[in-house]
Formats: C-alpha cells, sequence, structure tokens
C-alpha cells in the first residue's frame, strides 16, 4: 500500500470552500454495512436548492453576455432559459458535497473515496420545489481494534559470521577484480575467453545474428550452443574449425528452427582469468589499508548486514504478532485495488522468469488469491503500526530529521549540508515523516516485546526471510 | 400562396432595446419576411397570439450585409429580411422568453 492513499485527501479538497451555509439542515439516515461500507440516505430540503441557485443566478446576472444586450443586462428570465440545467446541475452538486462534509464531520468519518451517488441522475425532471433525496455509498478508512500489543514474544535470528563467509566473500571479490591475460600456445578450456570470428551458414546462406569478428566468449558461460562450446574447448590460438549446430524445434527464430547451421570459427587469441593475489597491495587497490584491515571490514559489514537483516525479521513478526491479536476492518476496494497491485506486479514477475503464459493461467486463481492474503496482511500491518503510534502520541521532531539525515550521511557517504537540504524538500519531508513515524512505532512495540536471540545459520536466515516474504 | 403565420413571422428580436419597448410601450419586435406588408403581419401576429390586439405596425427593411471570404476576393451577400415593430393594445401583452 502506498503512502498517498491515505484518508485524509478527499476531505480536504472539498473542504478548502469553507463552511457551507445550508437555509434547512439536511437529514442523515446512516446504514453501516460492515467492512468500513456506509450507506446513507439524505434529503435536503428544497430551500436550500432554491437558495443556491438564486445566488448562483445573482452572480451569473453580474457578467452574462448574451447578444442583443450589454454585459450585465441580460434579464433573469432569458438566463433562466439559457442556463436552467447548468445552474440546476451546479447547485445540486454543490448541495450534495456540502452534504457529504457535513455528514463526515458531524459523524466523524474517514472516506477514503468520493461517494458514489445514487438516486440523483434525473435531477432536471423533477421539480425545483422538491426536496432532494439521494444515497451516498463510500467507505471509510480502516479500523483496527488494537489487542495488547506490549509484551509481545518475538524471536529474533542471530547470524553469527564465520571465517567461512569472510573466506567466500572475499573469493567473490577476487573474482570480480579478475584479469583475462592472454596465453599463448595453451588449449582452450571452461572459463577462458577466447577471442573468435565465426560464420554461420543455413542451406548454404549466412543468417542473421550468425557472424561475428573479434567477438570475446567465455568458455562455459553456456551463452551459445553447446556444440558450439565443444568445438572450441581444446582449441589453440590460430586454429580454424567448423561445427555442425542443430538449433531446436522450438527455436525463438521460426526461420532458423528445426535446421543445422555449419559455423566456420576461427581462434584469434585465448584469455586466460587470473584472480588477483590475495596480498596487502590486493588490499590497499580496494582502498583498505591492508589484508587484516580488509578482512575485518568485510567481517564487520557481513556482521551489520545480518544482524540488520534479523532485526528486519524481528520487527516483521513483532508487527504480524500485533497483527494476530488485533481485530481489523478493511475497506474492499482498498483491499481489491491493493490485491490487483500485487497481482500484477506477480504476473510481471512470472512473466520476467519466462514462465510460460499457459502455467500462469493455470495458477491464475492462486496468484490472485495469493495477492489478495498478502494485500489484506500489508493493510493490517500498515494500519496496526500507525495506530500504535495514535495510541503511544508518538510524534515525529526535528530531531528526528536531524538523526535520519545523520544516517543517510552515514549510509551513503553524502555532504551533511546536501542531506539536510535534501530532507527538507516537501514531498521527502513528508515521506520521511511517515517513515519515521512508522519507524518509531515498531521500535515502540520492540522496545516493549520480549525478544529472544535465536543463533541461527546463514542457510536458515536466508530460508527465515523468503518465508516472511511468502 | 398566402403564407402560415410562422412562415411570416420568423422570430422574435430579443435585445435590450425590445426589451425596453415592450415593457414601456407594448411593442413587439419580429423578424419578419420581407415580402410581407403590414397587414399580412398584422394578421399574424394575432393569429400566433390569438389573446391579443395589434393597433399598428412599423416597418423597415434591411438589405443584407457584403461579407467578403476570408483569404480570397470572393464577396457574398448575407439575405436582406424585414423588421417589424408591432404595437399592441394598450394591456396585451406577450411572452417572448
Amino acid at each position: 500500500m502506498s503512502e498517498n492513499e491515505t484518508t485524509e485527501d478527499v476531505a480536504v479538497a472539498d473542504g478548502a470552500e469553507g463552511e457551507f451555509e445550508f437555509a434547512d439542515d439536511p437529514t442523515f439516515e446512516v446504514d453501516y454495512k460492515g467492512d468500513c461500507a456506509y450507506e446513507v440516505k439524505v434529503a435536503i430540503p428544497a430551500s436550500n436548492t432554491l437558495k443556491q441557485s438564486e445566488e448562483m443566478y445573482e452572480e451569473l446576472q453580474g457578467d452574462a453576455e448574451i447578444p442583443g444586450f450589454r454585459r450585465g443586462k441580460a434579464p433573469r428570465k432569458l438566463l433562466e432559459r439559457k442556463f436552467g440545467k447548468a445552474v440546476r446541475g451546479e447547485a445540486t452538486e454543490k448541495l450534495v458535497s456540502a452534504a457529504f462534509r457535513k455528514l463526515i464531520k458531524s459523524e466523524d468519518l474517514q472516506p477514503i473515496n468520493y461517494p458514489d451517488i445514487d438516486g440523483l441522475e434525473d435531477v432536471h425532471d423533477t421539480p425545483l420545489d422538491a426536496a432532494l433525496e439521494f444515497t451516498l455509498k463510500f467507505e471509510v478508512a480502516p479500523r483496527v481494534e488494537l489487542g495488547n500489543y506490549k509484551g509481545i514474544k518475538v524471536e529474533r535470528p542471530v547470524l553469527e559470521i564465520e571465517d567461512k563467509q569472510v573466506d567466500e566473500a572475499i573469493e567473490n571479490m577476487r573474482e570480480r577484480f579478475a584479469a583475462y591475460e592472454t596465453v599463448d600456445d595453451a588449449k582452450a578450456q571452461d572459463e577462458d575467453q577466447v577471442v573468435i570470428d565465426f560464420t554461420g551458414v543455413v542451406d548454404g546462406e549466412e543468417f542473421a545474428g550468425g557472424s561475428a569478428e573479434n567477438y570475446p566468449y567465455v568458455l562455459g558461460s553456456g551463452r551459445f550452443f553447446k556444440e558450439f562450446e565443444e568445438a572450441l574447448k581444446g582449441a589453440k590460438t590460430g586454429a580454424e574449425l567448423t561445427c555442425d549446430v542443430p538449433f531446436p524445434e522450438d527455436y525463438s527464430s521460426v526461420d532458423l528452427a528445426g535446421k543445422t547451421a555449419t559455423f566456420t570459427i576461427k581462434v584469434n587469441e585465448i584469455k586466460r582469468k587470473t584472480l588477483p593475489e590475495l596480498t596487502d597491495d590486493f588490499a590497499k587497490d580496494g582502498g583498505f589499508e591492508s589484508l587484516a584491515d580488509l578482512k575485518e571490514k568485510v567481517s564487520k559489514d557481513l556482521q551489520q548486514g545480518a544482524s540488520q537483516q534479523g532485526q528486519q525479521l524481528a520487527e516483521k513478526r513483532a508487527v504480524e504478532a500485533v497483527v494476530a491479536v488485533s481485530s481489523f476492518e478493511l475497506p474492499k476496494s482498498m483491499v481489491e485495488s491493493s490485491a490487483d497491485e500485487y497481482y500484477k506486479q506477480e504476473l510481471r514477475r512470472l512473466l520476467e522468469l519466462r514462465v510460460p503464459p499457459e502455467e500462469i493461467d493455470k495458477r491464475n486463481e492462486d496468484i490472485r488469491k495469493d495477492a489478495k492474503e498478502h494485500a489484506i496482511r500489508e493493510i493490517k500491518a500498515y494500519v496496526a503500526v500507525n495506530e500504535i503510534g495514535v495510541a503511544e502520541g508518538i510524534t515525529v521532531v526535528e530531531a528526528d530529521f536531524e538523526k535520519e539525515a545523520n544516517a543517510i550521511v552515514e549510509r551513503t557517504g553524502m555532504d551533511v549540508d546536501i542531506a539536510h537540504r535534501f530532507l527538507d524538500e516537501d514531498d521527502k519531508r513528508s515521506e520521511y515523516e511517515t517513515r519515521i513515524y512508522r519507524q518509531k512505532a515498531v521500535a515502540f512495540v520492540m522496545d516493549n516485546a520480549k525478544v529472544t536471540d535465536k543463533v541461527v545459520t546463514q542457510e536458515e536466515l536466508y530460508k527465515e526471510d523468503e518465508e516472511a516474504d511468502a | 400562396m398566402s403564407l402560415s403565420p410562422y412562415q411570416i413571422i420568423k422570430r422574435p428580436i430579443i435585445t435590450e432595446e425590445a426589451q425596453i419597448q415592450a415593457t414601456k410601450g407594448s411593442q413587439y419586435t419580429f423578424c419578419v419576411v420581407p415580402d410581407a406588408n403590414k397587414h399580412q403581419i398584422r394578421d399574424a401576429v394575432e393569429a400566433i397570439f390569438p389573446d391579443v390586439k395589434v393597433t399598428r405596425v412599423n416597418t423597415m427593411n434591411y438589405d443584407g450585409k457584403v461579407k467578403r471570404q476570408a483569404g480570397s476576393r470572393k464577396v457574398g451577400r448575407r439575405s436582406k429580411w424585414k423588421k417589424a415593430i408591432v404595437t399592441l393594445r394598450a394591456g396585451d401583452s406577450i411572452e417572448l422568453i
């Protein structure tokens, strides 16, 4: 759920006109349908319609320009004939929205959408002196009855970083800094980079994308067909070879599917991957003081990442636990639009993973169901955290922004002043305000929770993380 | 061929001036066919508004304005028309708007 879906928008936008004065107050018949849905029967006495249209005509008369009359001199009757419909419609609209504002004020509601209005379709055919009667249908912000959110039991996974993981990370670093060096008189093997010219021929003709010159290809990367790779293995610099590659029947290019291509390949160069030696020099290239320093910093980074992950998991669980002991009423439209969002996201993800469409079709129902559950869970968590904030009187003060700015500086190495200016931008400010607010609310729950630490392995941490996201 | 009342009286002319004449002197202004004479206009008004009696008809002919086509030298003319100011018997009135 996104931040701007919050509740005040509708009310604030309408309230800008200031208080509306009714000649005779409208009457409301409030009917709560459950799930945050309201149906309110409204009757606005005719005196309001008359008064409202009177005012509008007066305004119109002042500056209406009608051919044959100087500005402001047109007779009232002519205006009524010309603008009657528009005035009626506008007056009605004004009255309806004024009535809606009055309703939410007197009933203290937080609508999340503009109401559906029923029963005003034929307003132009009804006499002016009949009362306006219509039904407003709208939903209000989710409601939550918080359970006891103090003293919740949470297990926090703690990962002790071992030397093995540090070594692995450093090994990865070496891989990243790997250099390819030309070797003469060697046979190409896996992980070598070969620079090749090749020409592919199908049915005696070259085909698009089948030829290249000085193309660097890493053996074993599997980007080309395996017959192609096989042929290259063991080849020496300067070797010229040919190989046949049968394209599969379902190859993406229809012209080539099922045919056999003959490639002529010339090996120009063989480069072998060499990893940098683990020495102080290597550490210095990476901006560290020495190898020991590198090891220590990597270990610290890993530890920090792991404990952050553990903390986040614990916070997530804490919020879930609060959700579990609380009861909610969620507006359907909110759940549905959010579920739709997640559903689309999931579809996009599956398409990116190249899951065949038939497969997706088959699982469609499940995906929808999961998306809905996901949406409900997210909204509940969101609402619960906000409600805790309200219940505990949490406010975001300047010092919090200060802290956030420092955190940004720490994280990104940004200049302090720039960080401050970044936070002071209007939209960023309100964005961070909500974020900090929620962080503080979650922190409150954590401070009051009984947190137990449980030592886990890397794999277990990954697994738990995935489960939490599922 | 005689013209029907609605063919003679084409439309009322509703302007500020006509408005003033209507309220001050029971005089109503219409656009009428140029061929119609005062008798025909009187009869037509009395046929369309059965409750009124016409005491006097003043007419005036307007020539159509010359209009030029934008961007070319073509010259045309709007049709000519006749304005009729009809005076009613004192106390009679017509609702035009």
